[in-house]
């Protein structure tokens, strides 16, 4: 399994989708009808939204942002802890209609990075959409003519590259003093870490230039970055010096299709698990990436170990038949065994639930957080913990090492399906759960930890996440003690609007 | 190319179709030769 794997292009091959990577779907074959159809007509997604929206006031967090704008200090309640300075940056789809024309899926609007400056003269914040190539040609046409990952616009820009499609809205990641926007099937896109300009794609060097660039780069002990390329059935390893500069890029084969979306990353291994998937090569451009990922029933997941230093493949498992998004960290023991958790969702057509919200529809969000053990040989342990949960995330201190506990979002109003209104901390030794309700009236954004200066101790820090008040329309950026979340919180910063519910996030500390 | 494919410098093709993830399909770019003629092709840049 291990050499360098030749890349092809074939005739329809080297550009086949968005996200989800270019030459994804080579080895893949056509599918039978679908047991659910994302492929609402284009011009009815608008109206039908519009219909919905008039009664449904939760929909604000699926239309275009107000805008780019700063705030140089917010309305604060409570007090700001001491210790806590620096700036939350948080990415997420924020354009999702022009010239009366929506986008069918979720993960297609434009990327908007927002920054929240915490520090003890409050907080502060600014807006501003990434700059990409689609978003240019697009505001001059006043139109959608860019190819997307959940298909269906009309077509009238060249598709020469994946950045061609690059919407740069899934992640963000500080690298050497800049912040890197991240998406998947194309390259980050390298912003002023103040001001939020957008200084251009990120070019790793020549070989890796354009290549697919996952929006989940897990950091080192050590400071460096591994990350990887979404090519379906084949990967891309990348490790990066803490600088961001390329030190090796590997592409390896995963020997059957499979989406995947984020990896974990130990002291020794970086391992890819890819879902029980797989992809319609003849209609991705039109269908896009994600209208031709279907479940394969009865496919187990796939877990691919490989050694983070030299990319050769190690050994591979199997986990339970499903979708995963977001792992929250994995760290390996002497013996090779590897332990993590993750947000394991039964429903392998979990990428469908996402078209949904174009339509003002709730995604139906399933995914059950599981601790795992991973043997060096035999099956996978998996235990199930909290129900209905996602975006998790540790300590980014004890990444790759040995954690205990994990933080997510999660839905604590009984029979609620829609979307997170709490946040939980998860003790992965004891099994007890310390729960934060939000209440109701919110939806809640991923939350981030962010270390005490000095703190040991694992949960010795804050809990900073944004939340969207859908009964005031407004956003809020929310602080909590990260060891007692369940004591209410310590601050919020109030923005006197309300906008679209984010992706991922990080938290840079203010130097000295 | 890029490690996946891609061509890194621009490219082009006869009747300049629109280039939608892959070499476009030889009747979108074919030239008829009946006598001295002349075509054009645009290069596209990545992105």
């Amino acid at each position: 399994m291990s050499g360098p794997h030749r890349t092809e292009a074939s005739r329809r091959g080297f550009l086949t989708g968005a996200a989800g990577g270019l030459a994804a779907f080579a080895a893949t074959r056509s599918l039978p009808a679908f047991a659910q159809d994302p492929y609402h007509p284009i011009d009815e997604i608008a109206p039908t939204f519009a219909k919905a929206r008039a009664s449904d006031p939760r929909l604000l967090a699926f239309t275009n942002a107000a805008g780019e704008f700063d705030v140089t200090h917010i309305r604060v309640e409570g007090k700001i802890p001491e210790g806590l300075r620096g700036a939350f940056y948080r990415n997420g789809p924020a354009q999702f209609e022009r010239d009366g024309i929506r986008c069918r899926h979720w993960f297609d609007g434009d990327g908007l990075v927002q920054r929240w400056s915490v520090g003890p003269a409050g907080i502060g914040y600014r807006g501003r959409f990434v700059a990409t190539h689609k978003r240019g040609i697009e505001q001059k046409a006043g139109k959608f003519v860019v190819a997307t990952s959940g298909g269906g616009i009309a077509i009238k820009a060249p598709l020469t590259g994946s950045d061609s499609t690059n919407p740069s809205n899934t992640s963000i990641l500080p690298v050497d003093g800049a912040m890197w926007a991240l998406w998947e099937g194309g390259s980050a896109v390298e912003l002023d870490a103040e001001t939020l300009a957008t200084k251009g794609y990120v070019d790793l060097g020549e070989g890796s230039k354009g290549a697919p660039f996952s929006a989940h780069p897990r950091v080192g002990e050590d400071g460096r970055i591994w990350n990887v390329g979404s090519l379906g059935s084949r990967v891309i390893l990348y490790r990066l010096s803490k600088n961001g500069k390329l030190e090796q890029a590997r592409i390896q084969p995963l020997g059957q299709p499979g989406y995947y979306h984020d990896f974990l990353l130990t002291s020794r291994s970086l391992v890819v698990i890819q879902c029980s998937t797989q992809s319609d090569a003849t209609r991705s451009i039109e269908n896009g990436s994600f209208g031709s990922m279907r479940a394969v029933p009865g496919k187990p997941m796939k877990v691919h170990v490989f050694d983070r230093e030299s990319f050769d493949l190690t050994r591979q498992s199997e986990l339970p038949e499903g979708f995963v998004f977001h792992f929250g960290n994995g760290w390996e023991e002497e013996d090779g065994t590897i332990r993590f958790d993750m947000a394991h969702d039964g429903n392998a057509d979990l990428m469908l639930e996402f078209f949904k919200p174009m339509r003002g529809i709730f995604p139906d969000w399933n995914a059950r957080a599981y601790r795992v053990t991973l043997p060096a040989k035999g099956a996978a342990l998996v235990e199930p913990l909290q129900q209905r949960v996602e975006f998790p995330k540790v300590n980014p201190h004890f990444e790759s090492r040995r954690n205990r506990f994990v933080y997510m979002s999660t839905m604590a109003t009984a029979g609620r399906t829609d979307w997170f209104d709490a946040v939980v901390k998860i003790d992965l030794e004891k099994g007890k759960d310390k729960v934060f309700r939000y209440g109701p009236e919110w939806m809640i954004e991923e939350h981030l930890f962010v270390p005490r200066p000095g703190g040991i101790t694992e949960d010795d820090g804050w809990l900073v996440g944004t939340a969207l008040n859908w009964k005031k329309q407004k956003s809020a950026l929310t602080i909590f003690d990260a060891a007692h979340p369940e004591r209410g919180f310590l601050a919020r910063g109030w923005l006197e609007t309300a906008m679209p519910l984010g992706l991922h996030g990080q938290f840079v500390p203010a130097s000295a | 190319m890029n490690m996946v494919g891609i061509p890194l410098e621009g490219f082009g093709f006869s009747n300049t179709p629109l280039v939608a993830g892959g070499i476009p399909e030889f009747d979108k770019m074919k030239v008829s030769l009946s006598a001295d003629a002349t075509t054009t092709a645009v290069l596209a840049y990545a992105p």
